[in-house]
């Protein structure tokens, strides 16, 4: 066995969220380090499916309240932390999105209006959201979940986890997604190396 | 479909996520430009800092039931309740020490540790049983005092992306006598301490800065005591031997600043060493291409007082001695407040890292890498 008497280990990250998890079995206060770390993640994946931060907030609170509440069914083995934890995030938002159609689909940009638009300085941020949410539109909506989880940092393990795809389907929804998204931008089809895709 | 630019875009995501190099991993240069436009024009947008810290508050405190998290509807006992709208609270971010050696109790041993020290050391076949807490009631006068200011030279230095800066609050349990195996992470360390007499023997030479400021040269294999006010300067990587020489726990401050991408930082561990100090680690830190100006402060604050947000050039890491009754808000930009706790003061610890710019008078230490 390893000497344990560390003070830095290069534990994979999910080796490191199990262990943290391990503990806010027995504390919930132990939980902080992965609360500081993915807050803002799942917020930012809730804002990007809901589209105001108001709706945002109140789905991560759910998130959280709920991950916290099933920490004694999470298997490490199984998935990691991070995987399980967008799982319940996507749950949560297919009840959120189901709860308000028809009125409010992300299809467009004229729906993604912020209610609080906030001071000058969160004009960039809204802009910048609005072109993500342009892109996003542009796909069709499985593709465009494997997207979401994508700019959330989630690796193609953890997206195939967490909407109970396969990983080669998900390889499929990201390539077919990126093709378009790519004319979309205006970028060149690949045209090196072989003939034209 | 051509396959193998969808495994190549599938790798190239995966790495660029991962912070790898992703130059050869993707033969389409548009994909992978389409790539990083997806993500920068992404980057924005955070969750409001009220808001993180006002759900937190209400999580630690709202009843969970244990239960399903699949996603279903949630009852009125698990919806936060957002109490207190402002003036929120997060605790301080001590966490990950215990939570490793919870692990160490609960599956005695664990891989986390495997890659850190390769070496089969039979002493920890089971893993140390976790201590009891050491800690409590400081009996450590609470002056607010700058107690350790020093330049830290560029060689000894670790460079590139993976940096790990961690401050920790350790005790060390009366009569407790422990000892730190070679590792991996080179990089400076100190050991500041606060209360008790502690004894440290390293496999390599290092230097002490008293608490007058005078400083020793300690050779390598030679005991040397420390008593509050002392710091000893040396390096992660080298072993040492630590004994509290009193009956009392001796109380330390840690500081380590060490290189290795996939490292995390829960203080050191040895025999004795534990209890209810606080914790802060950092991988995001800004490059040092010269000498650096270490300064470790104690601060004694009445409940709302605290510190600004700190140069954005540096490193400013905040523990404190007991996480169950001193408790700080800590901003995303290094400032932080106190919490009141039933009114009581609250003492913390700050090690600041600055470049080492004007800072012509302070002593130089520091020890280069073997």
């Amino acid at each position: 066995m390893a000497n344990p008497n560390s003070v830095v280990t290069r534990a994979a990250l999910s080796d490191a969220d199990a262990e943290l998890v391990a503990a806010a079995l027995l504390d919930r206060a132990a939980f902080a380090p992965l609360y500081q770390q993915y807050v803002d993640p799942v917020f930012r994946y809730c804002l990007r499916r809901l589209g105001s931060r108001e709706s945002a907030e109140d789905a991560t609170s759910q998130v959280f309240t709920k991950v916290l509440a099933g920490l004694p069914g999470y298997r490490a083995e199984r998935s990691s932390f991070r995987s399980w934890l967008f799982a319940v995030s996507h749950n949560v938002l297919v009840d959120f999105e189901r709860a308000r159609r028809p009125q409010q689909e992300l299809d467009g940009a004229d729906l993604i209006a912020d209610p609080d638009p906030g001071p000058e300085d969160a004009a960039l941020a809204t802009e910048s959201r609005r072109e993500v949410q342009l892109l996003l539109a542009s796909v069709p909506p499985d593709q465009r979940r494997v997207l979401e989880l994508r700019l959330a940092g989630l690796t193609t393990a953890e997206i195939a986890q967490a909407l109970g795809m396969t990983p080669n389907a998900v390889r499929v929804s990201q390539f077919r997604a990126m093709t378009r998204l790519r004319l979309v931008m205006g970028l060149a089809p690949h045209r090196t190396g072989g003939p034209d895709a | 479909m051509p396959d193998h630019l969808m495994d190549e875009l599938d790798r190239f995501w995966d790495a660029q996520l991962a912070g790898n190099p992703t130059d050869a991993l993707l033969s389409d240069a548009g994909l992978g430009e389409a790539v990083r436009r997806f993500h920068t024009a992404e980057d924005v947008d955070r969750a409001g800092a009220s808001f993180v810290n006002r759900l937190w508050d209400e999580l630690v405190h709202a009843q969970v039931a244990p239960g399903d998290a699949s996603g279903g509807e949630l009852n009125d006992a698990m919806t936060p309740r957002f109490m207190r709208p402002v003036d929120t609270m997060l605790r301080h971010r001590w966490l990950a020490a215990i939570a490793a050696a919870l692990l160490i109790v609960i599956v005695g041993g664990i891989a986390s540790y495997y890659v850190f020290d390769r070496h089969e050391d039979k002493r920890y076949t089971t893993g140390p049983a976790i201590n009891a807490p050491a800690t409590p009631s400081p009996t450590v006068q609470l002056t607010p005092a700058t107690l350790f200011d020093v330049v830290l030279p560029a060689e000894i230095l670790p460079t590139g992306d993976g940096r790990l800066s961690g401050l920790v609050y350790i005790y060390v349990e009366g009569g407790a006598t422990g000892t730190w195996l070679n590792s991996c992470c080179p990089g400076p360390m100190i050991e500041h301490v606060v209360a008790g007499e502690i004894a440290f023997t390293t496999k390599a030479a290092t230097q002490v800065v008293r608490a007058n400021g005078s400083i020793e040269n300690i050779a390598a294999d030679t005991e040397v005591a420390l008593q509050p006010g002392d710091t000893l300067v040396t390096r992660n990587e080298f072993e040492f031997r630590a004994s509290n020489i009193g009956t009392q726990p001796v109380q330390m401050v840690e500081w380590v600043y060490v290189s290795d991408p996939m490292a995390y930082f829960a203080g050191h561990q040895l025999e004795g060493w534990g209890g209810l100090g606080g914790l802060d680690a950092t991988q995001t830190l800004p490059t040092f291409p010269s000498s650096i100006r270490v300064t470790l402060n104690r601060l004694v604050l009445e409940p709302g007082d605290g510190k600004p947000p700190f140069q954005t050039d540096g490193i400013r890491q905040v523990v404190v001695p007991n996480v169950e009754t001193e408790i700080l808000t800590i901003f995303g930009d290094r400032s932080f407040s106190a919490v009141d706790s039933q009114g009581q003061l609250t003492t913390a610890y700050t090690l600041e890292v600055s470049p080492a710019n004007s800072t012509r008078d302070l002593p130089i230490v520091g020890l280069p890498a073997t």
